[in-house]
């Protein structure tokens, strides 16, 4: 009759827990690889009538090159556009303006809830 | 008088080698993933609040202040970027990401999204970068 010797197996936890948290780290630094952040644009289809959307919903704004905002052409600031009952905005962007100010304005438009922008550059 | 020496056995550090070698497999499989994007010198508009996308089933357009445009590392025309946007159309699902220069004026980006609209793409990102402090004008 054989006797099965018992050998003792230690698993090294120092060296396991260093790469359990190795793993970690890297999953954690590859998510951010995986995505990009910003505002979302949804450009319009081609060949479809524009939405129709009731004037007094309508946000009318301006930038000029200066980067200086308007709203129904009174000069305002971005923090001072009060948003009501509208739920779209025509922004009229100078070709020459900055393309910071308008990310601004569209952040901002975007933290208001106005989702159907109108962008022409003028 | 002889000295006798001593044997001292050598041992490599099994475990904590495997360390390091995993610290490297790590190193190289991130380094691997990072691509050459940072190359183009782009200062990223900031915002405070953006949305995130997906890289996946995606393209970058770079825009510099200058107004030039980059397709990965490559300088193209407005022509070129817009054969380029050709090619990407036929997935309707594509994203395009604008990597805009805070600095860049205005037309060179409508020149953009006019191209996507042309191209019949719908879905496009204008990338930004996170801001900590408030509205400023």
């Amino acid at each position: 009759m054989f006797k099965i010797k018992r050998r003792e197996c230690d698993i090294p936890m120092a060296s396991m827990s260093d790469i359990a948290f190795l793993l970690i780290i890297f999953f954690i630094t590859s998510i951010s690889f995986l995505y990009r952040q910003g505002i979302k644009v949804q450009l319009p289809k081609k060949d479809t009538p524009p939405a129709v959307v009731s004037t007094d919903a309508i946000l009318m704004l301006r930038i000029d090159k200066e980067g200086n905002y308007y709203r129904n052409d009174k000069k305002t600031l971005l923090e001072e556009i009060a948003v009501g009952q509208e739920t779209a905005a025509v922004i009229k962007v100078d070709k020459l303006c900055k393309y910071k100010y308008l990310v601004s304005l569209l952040e901002y438009l975007q933290v208001k809830d106005i989702t159907k922008i109108s962008i022409k550059r003028i | 008088m002889l000295v006798k020496r001593k044997n001292r056995r050598i041992g490599i550090p099994v475990i904590a080698m495997s360390d390091i070698a995993f610290l490297l497999l790590i190193f190289l499989m991130v380094s691997s993933m990072s691509s050459p994007k940072k190359s183009t010198s782009v200062m990223l508009p900031q915002v405070m609040s953006a949305e995130r996308e997906k890289m996946k089933n995606s393209e970058d357009i770079f825009v510099t202040k200058e107004g030039k445009y980059f397709v990965g590392k490559k300088e193209v025309s407005l022509a070129e970027l817009d054969s380029f946007i050709f090619t990407i159309s036929g997935n309707k699902n594509m994203t395009v990401f604008v990597y805009g220069d805070e600095e860049t004026e205005y037309n060179c980006i409508d020149a953009i999204t006019r191209l996507l609209y042309k191209n019949r793409l719908q879905k496009c990102l204008f990338v930004t970068k996170k801001r900590e402090a408030h509205y400023e004008n």
